[in-house]
């Protein structure tokens, strides 16, 4: 799973609010591909997340396609880091993109980017799947430090939307241990309960940790 | 817990937006969320926010069936053929708003829809929507004057029944959709096998539709409510078809329609924001 590390089409914002640049992969090499100098044909692709979602609230199949791929395999990635087993996830992927499809005209560019919208979504899935079900897959230390840890790693910083690296930059202004239970709650999606148990920890302890570091990641994306 | 304190509220937004909450602690804020707009925000804020954390996220590509599955589900769905005179008068404005004029309407708003019902409507079906008649000549009676041939509704629902062509649709459940003055706005019809949920709409809601559109909720027993989606149109006879999965499909066998009059790209907040014009509750018809 930790060889996954680059997706194949990322786009992100640049330092200049509404202008947007979009990698492409093409073979082992990358090539950035301006809008100005883009093919016409190629115009669903390399549109920005947040206009594909709006092209799915006005019905175009070919943008939540695109959105789709686009998008799915970080998606996936999230949903398989929390749920263990590739079919639920694949599964609350599927169930997801219905519902995006279907509630992407409530999508709102002024509250926040697409990405986060769409996440929500599937993260959300996953969630009340693991709350409703319970774990079928145990919570196994050895399989959690196989993982990488998005939140000790986050390398390619050049691949996040501008709202995403901010957010990142105030990751690394907490302490180690309120960060990584931070992670373990969000990408394994423990409950306080779960990570105060992983890490030998008083469950008080977690939690405050949990919400003090929450208040001041806040203030800090705000600052 | 004074869940009017705003940091408590605050903190508790953040912790079920991060999911840290354990299931039974997840559900008793869920039933505070249901009634409570402002924190909805709240929540949205902190999900908008943490989840920017998704982008970190190792990425591993999903199988090709999946996208596959996406595209099955949410292709449109071909619109039910239907012929014949019923046809003719199914798609008669007159006949709508001449129905609409009547406390009848819903009567026969129901004896037109069952026309339309597969050929294999059994006899307990008919009795059961009989009855349903029965009940809604009796409330009809006490608010206007209705027309003599309402008391013979049973029988022309029998014979109408049996008339039926068949249709390319076959619809598990159906409901009639009244507004406050029991007109039948809207028609629906669904097949919960495949999902298919057919929405019809008779008349135009006397509302202004320059800034507004229609969205289509399900409300469950339990009283939570899940957009649909929006309406295409408000223009009468506008037809829409929308594939749903198959657990909403189930769900919505036991719920109720409602559709709510929301600013143009739908309510904001995941609830109706708008009043709400016209419901109807799904019934069997395959029991």
């Amino acid at each position: 799973m930790s060889s996954h590390k680059a997706s194949p089409r990322r786009s992100w914002r640049t330092e200049t609010p509404g202008i947007r640049a979009v990698r492409l992969l093409q073979g082992p090499e990358e090539q950035v591909v301006d809008q100005a100098d883009r093919p016409a044909s190629d115009a669903g692709r390399t549109q920005s997340r947040e206009a594909l979602l709006q092209a799915c609230a006005r019905g175009d199949q070919t943008a939540l396609h695109n959105l789709y791929k686009g998008t799915a395999p970080q998606l996936f990635g999230l949903a398989l880091r929390m749920l263990r087993r590739r079919d639920l996830a694949e599964e609350v992927v599927q169930d997801s993109f219905v519902r995006i499809w279907r509630s992407a005209h409530t999508f709102d560019p002024g509250r926040g980017t697409a990405m986060a919208w769409l996440a929500r979504i599937v993260r959300n899935g996953c969630i009340d799947l693991l709350r409703q079900r319970g774990r079928e897959t145990p919570l196994d230390q050895a399989f959690i430090e196989d993982c990488e840890d998005p939140l000790a790693s986050p390398a390619d910083l050049a691949a996040l939307s501008l709202d995403a690296r901010r957010l990142q930059h105030c990751l690394g202004e907490l302490e180690e241990s309120p960060r990584k239970i931070l992670g373990l709650v969000y990408y394994e999606g423990m409950t306080y309960q779960e990570a105060a148990v992983h890490v030998g920890a008083p469950l008080g302890t977690v939690k405050s940790w949990v919400r003090r570091s929450l208040i001041r990641l806040r203030d800090c994306m705000e600052r | 817990m004074n869940y009017t304190d705003p940091e408590l509220r605050d903190r508790l937004a953040a912790e079920y937006a991060l999911g840290a909450l354990s299931s039974l602690d997840r559900r008793r804020f869920e039933r505070l969320l249901s009634s409570d707009r402002d924190l909805r925000d709240l929540v949205e804020g902190w999900e908008l926010r943490l989840n920017l954390l998704a982008e970190s996220a190792p990425a591993v590509e999903p199988r090709a069936h999946v996208w596959d599955e996406i595209a099955r589900r949410i292709a449109p769905a071909a619109a039910p053929v239907r012929e014949g005179w019923l046809d003719r008068l199914w798609d008669s404005l007159g006949f709508w708003r001449a129905a609409a004029a009547s406390a009848a309407a819903t009567a026969a708003a129901l004896v037109f829809y069952v026309a339309f019902l597969p050929p294999r409507v059994a006899p307990e079906q008919i009795a059961a929507l009989d009855e349903r008649l029965a009940r809604i000549e009796n409330a009809a009676r006490g608010l206007v004057g209705v027309p003599g041939e309402i008391a013979g509704l049973g029988d022309r629902l029998a014979s109408l029944a049996s008339r039926v062509d068949a249709v390319a649709s076959r619809p598990t459940h159906v409901a009639v959709l009244l507004d406050k003055d029991q007109r039948p706005m809207m028609t629906a019809d669904l097949d919960i096998a495949d999902g298919r949920l057919v929405l019809r709409l008779n008349l135009t809601p006397p509302r202004d539709f320059t800034a507004n559109v229609l969205e289509v909720w399900l409300v469950s027993p339990g009283g939570m409510r899940r957009s649909l989606g929006l309406f295409p149109s408000e223009r009468p006879g506008t037809t829409a078809a929308l594939l749903l999965p198959h657990d909403t499909a189930e769900a919505l066998a036991k719920a109720t329609l409602a559709v709510s009059l929301e600013p143009r790209g739908g309510s904001t907040t995941g609830q109706p924001s708008g009043p709400v014009l016209f419901t109807g509750a799904l019934m069997p018809v395959a029991l």
